[in-house]
């Protein structure tokens, strides 16, 4: 592909309805974190937090810090929804988000993963030079034309996140053994509509395979302009059922509101002007003045090279994506240079887009043997942590040895670190629980951040 | 041909859908009634529990405010009976310690059953009449405050009759705490009597059915058993330097041991779905049996390990205080602390992998 193609100005329509349908869903997923009291659950009353790699230093505010983190995010969210003050928005909504997503990796969530990358995208784009507030504002905004790799970046990390977690399903578990579905599925044997289809032993079987298809395949008719409605609709259809048999919060929203970037220029405008028009009709009969330019919509599309490649700013940005689109295409694959069963020593899972590919859950005791005693003391993990923290921890490595050197430390005496050794059991795909690594190993003398866990047992 | 097709479609979906029923009529997890389990859960071992709590509770408030009005050695003696048949039952409640037994202050156990209570805290609140409870001071009110109300530091009968005798904020005291303990216990009940249609009704298993609750609620009853009545106690928590005897349950009248092996039976009866009146149904065993061979091997690993836990507490001396077996670094009491820390695993993680019932209280969201 030319360079001049990637740049070539396209119809800024679907990347308007991306903003307001993501700003939607981003203040939804505020208001329903903050009701259910997941602000406080998650970030204010837990004293101890798993930091990612690199991100040490990231903490929770103060109660009211957090609040207002919160608060800022949600009127981010209603200003890219509406364009207004969309670049300040945009950016307050990537940082704050995304600070949020970092104080603590017991509640990483692809999806989340997903919204970061989005919203960081979106603080670079034109998607408020049309049907925006800002464009209310200051009508020299407007502009029907965006430069095509703006849009082009949105579909293609789409594209990634279906066809990776697509990929992910093409393992011999999912596939032959149609796990973990087929322990996920039965117990749904009451739901409306597909509940005695839940009672088949093939059903699993039928859910991965279409699963796996679906997911690898999806984008494809998509992009397809004769199959993209019917398309459509099983996506939704699939989110609808995705979201009702498994606890996977906004998930099904975003996704299902966001894909819409892939309808044509025109089924955009379509509703963008329809809703242009009702409301300059509310706005002339409430008597108000407004300069007919603001909301005139054009029949006739003019092209529009304003945001040509001759700008600087536009050059850079666009290598600034490429290296983007590379690091998303690369990264996932990263955990092939360690060893090991990635399922079970999840070196390398997160940020790639396996999405409920395995059951597991662990059981894990720590225990506490500080210099000098001659007995080892069982950590109440619950004064410690919340019931999300613990059920993350139990089955994944990295946290485990985060929460083993915090114990170490916590319990030093006389500045000589008390050795901490844990019992943790892990079960896979309902298998029996196996010992994870050695009870007797000193944990806190593992280093944390290496690479290719050595010290799990197979 | 149209038609035939059409009949044909018709009759391979019909198969699909329905065909496997009649050759299955056995228990899986595609078809267990899991109303028809709540339903056990509810009537033969939710509301008989509540209700003998509830009985012994009124006994309790009765005989307690009978001793405080007239401190006979009679009343006093009635008033310890009371309160040992209170201990007892209350052991019979801690897996349904969720919903309807959420109070203001806490959970019922929480409120009514926290231990080792303030004894200090609990004189001044004497002697500034402060009986009004509404604080989050559980380590002053509740069945254990009656304890220690009963039973003092080791002192003999007449010295405790002496004193309730002598001091009228002591006795104003011990008939608020029996009116307080009586009267959570009665808000349980009742929301539990309430209860029955919302509880039956959530079948599904996901966070804050009633399955997961019930499930989750039965796992933090058997981490109190395991980490407060015995861990605590023994020093096995980390920072403590030293056991710390006094932390146990029941610490005056020094019935403890006896009180944390009806608390172990409860755990057991709840996993097995057996009736307070010993009718057996419906339980987590017979709902893991129903996961084929994955529940079945479970079932079986569980039992070989709940077994030793039995054997463990079997050898606990049932007339010897807890806090004295301790005390004296009795191995016993270790061993049934060790045989409950390696039941864990069977109860939670593997349970709720293979039943597919949501392992969390609120649903914090996966992926």
């Amino acid at each position: 592909m030319k360079i001049q193609s990637i740049d070539k100005p396209i119809w800024i329509f679907p990347l308007v309805t991306f903003r307001v349908v993501f700003g939607f869903a981003g203040l939804l997923g505020v208001l329903r974190f903050w009701h259910l009291g997941w602000i406080a659950d998650q970030y204010i009353e837990p004293g101890f937090h798993f930091h990612y790699q690199g991100f040490e230093w990231v903490e929770p505010l103060p109660a009211s810090g957090m609040y207002l983190v919160f608060f800022v995010q949600a009127f981010s969210a209603i200003g890219i929804m509406l364009g207004a003050w969309y670049r300040i928005s945009a950016f307050a909504y990537f940082v704050t988000f995304t600070y949020v997503e970092l104080i603590d990796k017991a509640y990483y969530l692809n999806h989340y993963y997903f919204v970061s990358l989005a919203a960081f995208l979106l603080m670079f784009s034109h998607a408020h030079h049309f049907f925006s507030v800002d464009v209310w504002r200051k009508p020299s905004l407007k502009s029907l034309k965006v430069p095509a790799f703006e849009i082009w970046i949105l579909m293609a990390l789409i594209g990634i996140v279906y066809t990776y977690a697509g990929l992910a399903k093409i393992n011999s578990a999912w596939l032959l053994d149609a796990q973990p579905l087929a322990l996920w599925l039965p117990p749904h044997y009451d739901m409306p509509l597909l509940g005695s289809l839940m009672r088949l032993e093939f059903t699993p079987y039928l859910f991965s395979w279409a699963g796996m298809i679906f997911d690898s395949t999806i984008v494809a008719w998509l992009l397809w302009n004769r199959s993209r409605p019917f398309a459509y609709i099983v996506l939704v259809l699939f989110h609808v059922v995705t979201g009702y048999l498994f606890p996977i919060g906004m998930f099904p929203t975003i996704m299902s509101l966001i894909v819409l970037i892939f309808f044509s220029a025109k089924w955009h405008l379509k509703w963008q002007k329809e809703f242009i028009s009702k409301a300059r009709m509310c706005v002339a009969t409430a008597q108000v003045h407004v300069p007919t330019a603001q909301v005139r919509v054009p029949t006739k599309l003019k092209s529009d090279a304003q945001f040509g490649l001759q700008i600087p700013w536009q050059r850079l940005k666009l290598l600034l994506f490429a290296f983007f689109l590379l690091f998303q295409l690369m990264f996932p694959w990263r955990y092939l240079l360690y060893p090991g069963n990635l399922f079970w020593t999840e070196d390398g899972y997160r940020f790639s887009w396996r999405v409920m590919l395995v059951e597991k859950l662990g059981h894990i005791d720590f225990y506490v043997q500080e210099n000098g005693d001659s007995q080892k003391k069982l950590v109440y993990l619950n004064e410690w942590l919340n019931n999300q923290q613990i059920k993350q921890m139990s089955f994944q490595p990295d946290m485990i040895l985060e929460f083993a050197h915090h114990m170490s430390h916590v319990f030093s005496s006389n500045g000589i670190p008390a050795k901490i050794s844990a019992e943790c059991y892990v079960t896979m795909n309902g298998k029996p629980g196996k010992l994870y690594f050695d009870p007797e190993m000193n944990l806190a003398e593992i280093p944390k951040w290496t690479p290719g866990y050595k010290w799990l047992l197979p | 041909m149209k038609f035939e097709k059409q009949a044909f479609l018709v009759a391979l979906i019909g198969i699909l859908l329905f065909g496997c029923k009649k050759k299955e009529e056995e228990n899986t997890l595609a078809n267990y009634n899991r109303s028809a389990l709540l339903t056990h859960y509810y009537d033969r071992l939710i509301m008989p529990a509540f209700q003998s709590l509830d009985g012994a509770a009124k006994a309790l408030e009765n005989t307690s405010i009978r001793f405080a009005n007239e401190p006979t050695q009679a009343n006093l003696l009635q008033a310890r009976e009371s309160l040992d048949s209170a201990f007892k039952v209350l052991q019979y409640v801690h897996a349904f310690d969720f919903g309807p037994s959420e109070l203001p202050t806490g959970s019922l156990t929480q409120e009514i059953g926290t231990f080792p209570v303030d004894t200090n805290q609990m004189e001044v609140y004497m002697a500034e009449a402060d009986t009004n409870f509404n604080n989050f001071r559980r380590d002053t009110r509740g069945i254990n405050a009656i304890d220690y109300l009963l039973w003092g530091k080791k002192q003999r009968q007449s010295d405790i009759m002496l004193s309730v005798d002598t001091n009228a904020k002591k006795r104003a005291y011990i008939r608020a705490v029996a009116r307080h303990f009586s009267a959570q216990v009665a808000i349980a009940k009742n929301n539990w009597l309430n209860y029955k249609a919302t509880f039956i009704g959530s079948t599904g298993t996901e966070a804050g059915s009633s399955i997961a609750n019930l499930f989750n609620t039965y796992n933090i009853g058997f981490e109190t058993l395991k980490n407060f009545k015995l861990g605590l106690p023994l020093g096995r928590r980390a920072g403590q330097s030293q056991a710390e005897p006094h932390k146990v349950e029941a610490y005056f009248s020094g019935k403890s041991t006896g009180y944390a092996l009806r608390h172990f039976q409860h755990i057991l009866q709840v996993w097995e779905g057996m009736g307070a009146n010993g009718i057996d149904g419906p339980g987590f065993r017979e709902y893991l049996l129903a996961a084929k061979e994955q529940g079945a091997r479970l079932v079986a690993d569980t039992e070989i390990q709940v077994n030793k836990a039995i054997e463990a507490g079997n050898n606990l001396p049932l007339n010897e205080p807890l806090a004295g077996l301790i005390a004296t670094n009795d191995q016993r009491a270790f061993d049934f602390f060790n045989e409950l820390m390696a039941t864990t695993r069977f109860f939670k993680s593997e349970m709720a992998s293979i039943t597919g019932i949501a392992i969390s209280y609120n649903s914090g969201d996966g992926d």
